[in-house]
């Protein structure tokens, strides 16, 4: 015997739950079945199901239909039973019954440092649907484990380039040797270091141009930014200790000293980047003479000072590291610049730099720019209030959630997070955190050393009550707590109004798709949708998202209504007005929902489009569309629901197949 | 006025592959150092004064009786009005581009006003409607420009201050009948640029037939216009 049910149910659905016997005996038989259903209630004004007696002949099938109103959010379990005299069979299957209502979420996050206390309220509405209200708790110990992550890109990079030489052991060894410091570094990461460095050196020296220069690759002519970061390189590798040999280095600062002054209309920010560099070597006792003089590097800044007015944030950033390097105190103005041009949304900072300065490309460096920032920023304000928004904004713009677009963006900005770390002295104390909600203590959790460079963070959960929530979080231990926290729960009011603005909005609409024979071939003819259906029925449904061009990092949640399956394999349907499948930056399908991420919104009006296969009776409801901001809080939109029906699946002449 | 219009025509054909073959001159000219930087400023003038002289000649032909090069030397003193037209056109034009860029800008936020208050996600025909209307004022701004040249190469300066070119730039008649030159003779033989037959052998056949079919449609293009200039200069 089988029990069809859908995969999920919303609170208000009724659902028609087919139970199918199968009689493989050899006779016929008079079968009683019988369904008993927790979770759910028979529906209003219908009485509850009772058992029914069905004959089925040898080898057929008896279908029975049973109705249920998923009368509350849990979980809705099903238990059907065949008896034939002395021949049984049952089976039970439980499926979720989904909140009613919009989700919502309100969050806060923030950070500890040391011992303390940290404090969230968040609100929940009233009108919350009171069956479904949680707290979230999201704690890491550090910034380590997405460090390590992103190295693990770095080292594994297929290609070498110099830059992508130098991005291979370079982060690695800065790094290492930092976590190696605050005692927190993976032992077997350590052993492979050395190696690591030593391959990199060799190769970065066997790239090297007769005067001392480095090109993109070892034949080709001197570019300024390779050679700048070579010697950026070498320079860091003499600090971690490393026996560095004399005259590529000697060779090197010349010929990075050459190209500073060869070219003086240079991009300023490239001009900055090479300031940087020769102040760093002028600073780094180097154990040779060098032939730039002791002052190369100052009058480098100098030149670079005079053409500050042209240069972006990341031009600015590495202006502030190389004047601070030098003890100058022309670094304040060049901080107070750079805190006045931030870009602010919700809880994320960033600095705007649309192209590349330093190779003169058109690619994006807002993030190489802000990881600059960072690094200047850490080293004078540890505490600046612009660090902690600018380094999730960092981690947020990860590409698959590990590191960033190319291996010359993830080493930059690992090191501004290295920086980032040291200045807060992340460190491998013990840490106990304890999470109370409300007052009550829900949870207590300790980070060792070695759970600092864990990737994942650790999750907290909670029930939340309508009204104002107040999560704390008590810290005992050294080392830092990088925490948030969320309510989330399912708003009711309002769920049959469109909700947005002229910034934001999203429409949904079902389309119900017929067969038609066209040239010979079948293919699927759209039309109206009436809101009822039979199952096998198919559905185009169409989610329009419209707003202003700025946001970024949209999620577009489209939950489906029980009784139908989302269609994966799309191409199995032919449309006969071919229509453009969007999916954003990414689709996902869930058991409940459709899932579609828009990292830009650059057309100001997307359209994204899936199919449905209808596969239930009953009168199911779909929750209204949402479309929200993953990273602004409050920035939401959300469609009307959608009601559809429908019908029981049309029978073959009687009960027997 | 079919024999005015044959010279016209001649005078504009010659001409424009003049300013084409000055407009190359100017793409060719490498601004490396101070010498060819003045070449290129010098060539640009020049493209700018033939440009008012070739067609202030037209306007004039189609004024009084005489061909365009009979009046070669008042169209050179008119050719300020043919700059001040230019200038209209330009500046009419410059202000749709930007009214057209916060349009496309602005388009996700009008798209998400209707889809939150009317429930309507499908704006195809507004947007398509708005790029209509950038056209159509585009065009006016034409038709107006070319009035004004015309009157100042007419009647001097002092036609500015008169409407009469304004009426006769937004007069049915003119709209009409420039969108009908325009139409047939520059914008639907351009359709054809890329078109070439497919049995055609990649050869001296082929090289011979684009040769005919681009200089067929640079000689229509120059009626359109020539034309356009004959409706501007000749207002009811």
């Amino acid at each position: 015997m089988r029990v069809v049910t859908p995969r999920f149910l919303t609170e208000g659905d009724e659902v028609g739950v087919p139970m199918i016997v199968h009689n493989y005996l050899p006779t016929t038989k008079s079968v009683t079945v019988a369904m008993r259903a927790d979770g759910v209630s028979a529906p209003r004004g219908q009485a509850e199901p009772r058992p029914q007696v069905v004959d089925t002949s040898h080898s057929g099938e008896a279908r029975t239909d049973w109705r249920f109103l998923a009368s509350r959010v849990g979980a809705a379990v099903f238990t059907g039973s065949a008896t034939a005299g002395a021949e049984r069979d049952a089976v039970e299957v439980s499926i979720p019954v989904l909140p009613f209502g919009l989700k919502r979420s309100v969050g806060a996050a923030g950070s500890v440092v040391g011992e303390g206390d940290a404090k969230a309220e968040l609100l929940v509405p009233q009108s919350a649907n009171p069956a479904a209200r949680t707290i979230r708790i999201s704690l890491a110990p550090s910034l380590a484990g997405p460090m390590l992550g992103a190295l693990d890109f770095l080292t594994s990079y297929p290609y070498g380039c110099t830059e992508q030489t130098l991005s291979s052991f370079l982060p690695n060894l800065v790094v290492m040797r930092a976590l190696d410091q605050l005692k927190i570094a993976p032992v077997e990461r350590m052993q492979a270091l050395d190696r690591q460095v030593s391959e990199g050196l060799s190769r970065l020296y066997d790239y090297q141009h007769e005067d001392g220069g480095w090109g993109w690759w070892k034949t080709d002519e001197n570019q300024p930014f390779m050679t700048a970061y070579a010697v950026y390189g070498l320079l860091e590798a003499h600090r971690a200790g490393y026996k560095i040999e004399t005259w590529p280095l000697q060779k090197a600062t010349v010929a990075l000293k050459r190209l500073f002054d060869q070219y003086p209309r240079a991009v300023p920010d490239l001009k900055a980047f090479m300031a940087f560099v020769l102040a760093e070597a002028q600073t780094t006792p180097l154990g040779f003479h060098d032939t730039n003089g002791p002052t190369a590097g100052s009058q480098a800044v100098e030149q670079a000072w005079a053409r500050r007015d042209g240069m972006s944030a990341y031009g600015q950033a590495l202006m502030l590291l190389a004047l601070d390097a030098l003890k100058d105190r022309r670094g304040d103005e060049v901080a107070k610049t750079l805190t006045a041009s931030v870009q602010r949304k919700g809880d994320l900072a960033w600095w705007n730099v649309p192209n590349d300065p330093l190779l003169e490309d058109s690619g994006d460096t807002s993030v190489e720019a802000t990881a600059f920032v960072v690094k200047a920023l850490s080293a004078r304000d540890p505490k600046s209030p612009l660090l902690e928004p600018a380094v999730r904004w960092l981690l947020l713009n990860r590409n698959y959630g590990a590191w960033w677009s190319s291996t010359k963006q993830t080493a930059m900005v690992l090191y501004g997070l290295l920086d980032y770390m040291r200045a807060r002295n992340e460190g491998g104390a013990d840490t106990s955190i304890e999470v109370l909600v409300n007052g009550t203590p829900v949870a207590t959790r300790t980070f060792t050393p070695a759970s600092l460079t864990a990737p994942d963070p650790v999750v907290v959960t909670a029930p939340a009550v309508a009204g104002k929530n107040t999560v704390v979080l008590r810290k005992k231990g050294g080392g830092s707590l990088y925490w948030s926290a969320a309510a989330d729960y399912y708003e009711t009011t309002g769920v049959f109004e469109r909700t947005g603005s002229r910034k934001l909005a999203i429409v949904r609409k079902y389309y119900s798709l017929t067969p038609v024979r066209v040239q010979d071939r079948i293919v699927y003819r759209e039309a109206q949708f009436s809101g009822t259906a039979q199952p096998g029925d198919l559905l185009l449904v169409r989610v329009d998202a419209a707003g202003s061009t700025d946001w970024r990092y949209l999620m577009i949640e489209d939950p489906l209504p029980a009784g139908v399956e989302a269609v994966q394999q799309r191409g199995l349907y032919e449309l006969e007005h071919k229509t453009p499948f969007w999916d954003g930056s990414r689709r996902e399908y869930r058991d409940d929902r459709v899932v579609f991420f828009q990292e830009s919104f650059t057309e100001g009006h997307y359209q994204f489009v899936y199919l449905l296969k209808v596969t239930t009776p009953g009168v199911f409801r779909a929750m209204p569309a949402q479309i929200s901001a993953m990273y602004v809080p409050d920035a939401t939109a959300s469609s009307e629901p959608q009601t559809l029906t429908v019908g029981a699946a049309p029978r073959p002449g009687g009960t027997d197949k | 006025m079919i024999s005015r219009l044959v010279a016209i025509l001649a005078w504009l054909t010659a001409g424009h592959a003049l300013l084409a073959g000055l407009f190359w001159l100017l793409l060719s000219t490498p601004e490396s150092n101070v010498a060819m930087l003045t070449v290129s400023a010098l060539t640009a003038m020049l493209i700018t004064l033939v440009f008012g002289w070739l067609e202030a000649a037209g306007l004039l032909a189609w004024h009084t009786e005489a061909p365009p090069w009979r009046l070669a030397g008042r169209a050179f003193r008119a050719a300020p009005a043919v700059w001040l037209g230019a200038a209209f056109f330009v500046a009419v034009w410059y202000l749709v581009a930007h009214a057209g860029a916060w349009w496309s800008n602005h388009q996700g936020e009008t798209d998400a006003w209707l889809m939150l208050h009317l429930g309507k996600a499908d704006t195809t025909v507004l947007h398509k409607g708005v790029r209509v209307l950038l056209v159509v004022v585009t065009f006016l701004g034409l038709s107006l420009a070319l009035s004004l040249a015309s009157a100042v190469v007419s009647d001097g300066y002092r036609a500015i201050a008169s409407a009469r070119w304004m009426r006769g730039g937004v007069s049915p008649r003119q709209l009409l009948l420039v969108a009908a030159a325009l139409f047939l003779f520059v914008w639907l033989p351009w359709q054809g640029v890329d078109w070439h037959p497919s049995w055609l052998k990649p050869n001296w056949q082929e090289t011979a037939f684009v040769t005919a079919k681009l200089g067929a449609i640079y000689l229509l293009a120059n009626l359109g216009w020539a034309l356009s200039l004959g409706v501007a200069a000749k207002p009811r």
